[in-house]
């Protein structure tokens, strides 16, 4: 057991934040979309269908994301960060769709997917450090 | 690893008394307390039943292209009269109009008519002094009930000066005498009115007198002063349409609606609150029972 | 340097060159844009000279055509050397008003004028820059279509050239901020319409329009059937058949419109007469007479078409009986008066025309009378007009029109009968006395002069409130007591019609109200005593005093209240029935009056007659009861249940069942 401990704090806050802003997030998504569909001219079944199984999509990475850089982190293991780094993509793109190519963008969403796409970023960034600091080779007198 | 209370459960106390006993009385007075007093409240508060209700629709209103334009001179002279109708008292109306331009206008695209341009050009040799204009509508009511209702808008305008061209604005509202309820048909106004049948005052009784009868409001004349008989005499009406606030007794599935709501608000609270009494009674042992404790009987 | 200087002078040759050039474009052009019809051509040639070429023009002819003080530069022509055209003189291109500037859009709303420039329309391709000098704004756009749901004008993140920064529509969080549709159209359906099938199916058969003036009515001489109810009645004037027309009022009062007589249609109608001149024929009663009128269409067709010389006989054709009559159809005579009319002054014209028409149902006119008011008039007046059909049989003796039936309808007259007793034998019988003259209850009113009128009482109408006033006016020589009683009677005259006369208490007053308006029966249980408070006595003093003439103890007016009810069956609740008639005088007052200043004039005593009715409803709303059913008393032995139950257990399951109830109740509730 290495007595440094070399998970990251700041990552296990941003994560923690995190977990609660996506549940809002997924929560007021969702919601917007039932506002779309019942109050807009929907551009085609397919299309509103398609938005909601994609948030589906962007609720089950960001989950994933969570949970395993999370547990990454407390664990120290280095496989959950590296996953939750590459879920980072996916999870980045359906946000990004979110703000940007989605059929009607509201302003909440701009609002919540750019404060989505500011924590993601962080957290890529420190989960990067984070990475590096659990795979540093261990010191000389271990 | 610390133990941190995830639920919670009360003890269900058991109080046990004979049907003729006093606390069978106290229980019985607090049930029936809590269930009938929100009765009290709720009808020393305005009573159950919304007494009426207010809906606000914009009526499909159309232009029936009807109309009856009376100009009269001096009494001694016949009135320009235009009309669409043909005979009135059995006699041939002489249409003097020599123009009526009529358009109906969607400012704000929506499907529905907004406003409704009249004009009438006639000659005549002497100057007016009296107008008279019945427009005949259309109103399509659609929200709470399905009815057409033809009614006549009526303008009546004394001059003061010999004028070439009178401006009328005005709101075209649809006005309703009584409560309507929500049930009610309403098919007998939806019948054409023809002038040939009744005299005119007898057609403004009878459209004054329905429940609903278009009305101008807010009117607004403007009078150009100066007149020549070699000129056109100019008559315009510019009439908005405005939305109708019809008043209407709710139906029994309405009221219903509001009804329980204000019943259970009130009831919850003093269920609540008599419970707690019963609690505080049957535990400080005010009043004597059998107490069956769940963990007795295991 | 050379080199630039070289540059220079190949710029200025060839710009030369090109303004030539360009000069011959442009006169082409106005004589293509002259002669071309189509409009899409002429844009097409526009469009082929634009924005390089259309600009400088302007600036090359101008130098060309006039050496004027045209303040024309276009910035491309900055490159020429200014020593080319000397006068030239500069004129500030930057326009008073920023915001106009040209605008390139392929569709421009305001561009109505074929090559020409609209003012202040900025996408006019006409329109250069020198033109826009002139335009103190741009014509705006189409307004575009605000949507609600988006957070600013779509518009604005397009391009911004409204005069407003951003235009905000909502400001909620649920607003579009942008979308990422493809640009959407309106579905224009183009309907295709060849024939004029199609026309007729394409056009909105919903949407009130214009209508079709309908033909009007004209009726026609039907002389197959014989009258009935409501047919045009037939005249014959002139050899012609025509339908029977009198006057009516039009659209004002005056006499405009023809009234076609319709048979047994009684009518009554008034209207204005302005034209008091001897060619205006409906002032002479020839008008109204000079025809003959057909009784019965289907005699007409059988028998006036065989006489060969064209002269209806007398069965036929019925010429009219004539009565001319004077003051208000009081005097009537046979002999016809000559009337003329001069001036705006008239004599002995017709001011009223009265037709009696009698008749026999289906089989025709019998008899028409007709009634000629004549009287002199100097102004406007109105002509009455009023016809009256009855039938031949008619009894005029027993036939009387009732007040409603069973009982009265409001605004039909109260009838009033007098008590006659008959003493023979002993026997002493009551019995109402119903005098056909003066049927009606009445009550004095006005002339125009405010007198109370000596020959026509107002006839009072079932369930109208009413206050009548009018004046009595008593001139005296020689003023006492005398003349405060003749004034008194004379106020009782008018007020109750000398049916005080012999009264001394109220229970004598003999006047009864029918209590019904069908009144069959004169016992005096179906009339209605009208009650007095008190029989006004004669304590009525005249005195002189200080100069005033007094009259004391003066009866002045009446109270009439009359008691009804709705008849209690309840499909004829239009009916009403008279409960009670009460007569209460006005207390005794005391009336003064000036003396009259000269001697020997005559004092004039007014005084004021004012008579009150009310109507007092007493009936109580009508409740609807149902008898009781009928009572069926079905008894067990009393033993019947005593296999099944005894009476203590009885109570016992009571209890339980009670029990389990609240049980429930208290559980659902609390637990």
């Amino acid at each position: 057991m290495p007595t440094i401990a070399s998970s990251s704090l700041t990552y296990e806050i941003l994560m923690y934040l995190n977990s609660f802003y996506f549940g809002m997030f997924a929560i007021c998504e969702l919601g917007m979309g039932f506002f779309k569909a019942a109050n807009l001219p929907s551009p085609g079944t397919n299309t509103t269908l398609a938005e909601f199984a994609l948030l589906f999509f962007l609720i089950i990475t960001e989950g994933a994301r969570i949970y395993l850089g999370r547990k990454g982190n407390l664990t120290e293991h280095g496989l959950p960060i590296l996953i939750g780094v590459i879920l980072t993509v996916p999870s980045s793109l359906a946000t990004l769709y979110f703000l940007i190519w989605q059929h009607y963008v509201l302003r909440l969403e701009v609002i919540l997917c750019s404060i989505q796409l500011v924590l993601l970023a962080s957290e890529l960034v420190i989960s990067i450090l984070c990475l590096i600091a659990i795979y540093k080779p261990s010191s000389p007198e271990e | 690893m610390a133990a941190i209370e995830i639920f919670s459960s009360p003890i269900n106390y058991k109080y046990k008394s004979k049907i003729c006993s006093l606390n069978f009385l106290a229980v019985l007075f607090f049930i029936l307390l809590s269930l009938i007093s929100p009765l009290f409240i709720i009808s020393n508060t305005g009573g159950y039943s919304l007494k009426n209700h207010v809906l606000m629709e914009k009526p499909g209103v159309s232009f029936n292209y009807k109309y009856l334009l009376l100009a009269n001179k001096d009494y001694n002279i016949d009135p320009v009269v235009c009309s669409t109708f043909k005979t009135y008292k059995d006699n041939e109306i002489k249409d003097d109009c020599i123009l009526i331009k009529v358009r109906e206008i969607d400012t704000n695209i929506d499907g529905k008519k907004d406003i409704l341009k009249f004009e009438a050009h006639f000659y005549s040799d002497q100057a007016i002094k009296s107008l008279k204009l019945l427009l005949f509508f259309n109103f399509q009511l659609k929200q709470l009930f399905k009815t057409t209702v033809e009614s006549i808008a009526y303008l009546t305008h004394t001059l003061n000066e010999e004028v070439q061209k009178v401006h009328f604005y005005g709101d075209l509202i649809l006005q309703q005498k009584s409560l309507l309820s929500s049930e009610g048909l309403y098919e007998s106004y939806n019948r054409s009115i023809e002038i040939a049948d009744y005299s005119i005052d007898e057609l403004l009784m009878q459209n004054f007198n329905r429940k609903f009868a278009a009305k101008i409001t807010n009117k607004y004349v403007m009078e150009e002063a100066g007149y020549t008989n070699d000129n056109v005499i100019i008559i315009q009406a510019e009439l908005a349409y405005r939305d109708h606030l019809i008043y209407y007794q709710p139906s029994v599935w309405e009221e219903l609606k509001w009804i329980w709501i204000q019943y259970l608000s009130c009831f919850l609270v003093l269920a609540y609150i008599a419970k707690h009494v019963l609690i505080f009674l049957f535990s400080n042992r005010y009043l004597n029972c059998y107490i069956v404790t769940p963990w007795k009987n295991k | 340097m050379f080199l630039i200087k070289f540059i220079f002078i190949f710029l200025y040759l060839i710009s030369n060159d090109f303004i030539s050039h360009i000069k011959s474009v442009y006169a082409k052009k106005v004589e293509e844009t002259f002669t071309c019809v189509n409009e899409t051509e002429c844009v097409y040639i526009l469009e082929e000279t634009s924005s390089t070429t259309v600009e400088n023009i302007y600036n090359t002819t101008n130098s060309i055509i006039s050496s004027s003080t045209y303040p024309t530069q276009t910035p491309k022509f900055q490159l020429v050397p200014t020593t080319q055209v000397p006068h030239k003189i500069r004129f500030s291109n930057e326009a008073r008003n920023q915001s106009v500037y040209k605008i390139d859009s392929d569709i421009c709303e305001c561009d109505l004028t074929v090559s020409s420039c609209d003012i202040n329309c900025c996408c006019d391709k006409n329109c250069n820059s020198f033109h826009l000098t002139v335009f103190s704004y741009c014509e705006s756009h189409q307004p575009e279509l605000f949507d609600k749901r988006y957070c600013y004008n779509r518009n604005f993140i397009q391009r911004n050239n409204t005069p407003f920064i951003l235009e905000k529509l909502a400001n909620n969080l649920f607003c579009i901020l942008y979308d990422n549709l493809p640009p959407t159209y309106d579905i224009n359906y183009e309907v295709d319409i060849k024939t004029a099938e199609d026309l007729r199916e394409v056009i909105n058969s919903n949407r009130p329009t214009w209508k079709w003036t309908d033909q009007i009515y004209i009726p026609e001489y039907n002389t197959s059937s014989p009258y009935q109810d409501g047919d045009v009645m037939w005249i014959i004037y002139n050899n012609y058949i025509q339908p029977f027309e009198i006057l009516q009022s039009g659209f004002t009062a005056l006499c405009s419109f023809k009234k076609t007589l319709k048979y047994l249609r009684n009518w009554k109608d008034q209207c204005l007469q302005t034209e008091l001149i001897d060619t205006n024929k409906f002032l002479f009663p020839m008008a109204f007479n000079n025809f003959t009128i057909i009784p019965s269409p289907h005699l007409l067709n059988e028998t006036y078409i065989l006489v060969s010389d064209q002269v209806c006989p007398k069965n036929v054709c019925l010429t009219l009986t004539n009565y001319y009559c004077k003051n208000y159809w009081k005097t009537c005579s046979n002999n016809t008066l000559l009337g003329s009319c001069s001036n705006g002054k008239c004599y002995n014209i017709v001011t009223g025309v009265k037709y009696l028409i009698i008749h026999n149902g289906s089989m025709g006119i019998n008899h028409v009378d007709v009634y000629f008011n004549i009287g002199n008039v100097s102004q406007h007046f109105y002509q009455q007009f009023e016809i009256i059909y009855e039938w031949v049989e008619l009894d005029k003796e027993k036939s009387f029109s009732l007040s409603g039936n069973p009982g009265y309808i409001m605004g039909k007259p109260l009838i009033i009968g007098t008590l006659k007793v008959n003493k023979s034998n002993n026997i002493e019988t009551k019995y109402i006395n119903f005098n056909r003259t003066s049927s009606f209850l009445t009550l004095p009113i006005a002339t125009k002069s405010g007198e109370c009128n000596k020959i026509d009482r107002y006839t009072l109408a079932f369930g109208e409130d009413i206050k009548l006033k009018c004046s009595i006016f008593l001139h005296t020589n020689n003023f006492g007591t005398a003349s405060c009683i003749e004034l008194q009677n004379l106020t009782m005259h008018f007020l109750m019609q000398d049916t005080l006369f012999n009264v001394t208490q109220t229970d004598q007053y003999n006047i009864y109200v029918a209590k019904s308006g069908n009144f069959s029966s004169n016992d005096s249980t179906d009339w209605a005593q009208i009650l007095l408070d008190r029989i006004p006595q004669n304590v009525i003093v005249g005195q002189f005093v200080n100069g005033r003439l007094y009259c004391s103890g003066l009866i002045t007016s009446i109270h009439l209240n009359i008691l009804y009810s709705a008849l209690s069956k309840p499909e004829t609740l239009n009916n009403h029935i008279i409960v009670g008639v009460g007569i209460t005088f006005s207390a005794e007052s005391n009336i003064s009056w000036s003396k009259c200043l000269y001697e020997n004039c005559s004092d004039i005593l007014k005084v004021d007659v004012i008579s009150y009715v009310t109507f007092h409803d007493i009936s109580k709303p009508s409740k609807y009861y149902f008898a009781g059913g009928p009572n069926l008393d079905i008894t067990l032995p009393y033993d019947f249940f005593y296999p099944f139950l005894s009476s203590s257990t009885c109570v016992k399951l009571n209890n339980f069942l009670i029990s389990i109830v609240w049980g429930m109740i208290l559980h659902n509730l609390f637990y």
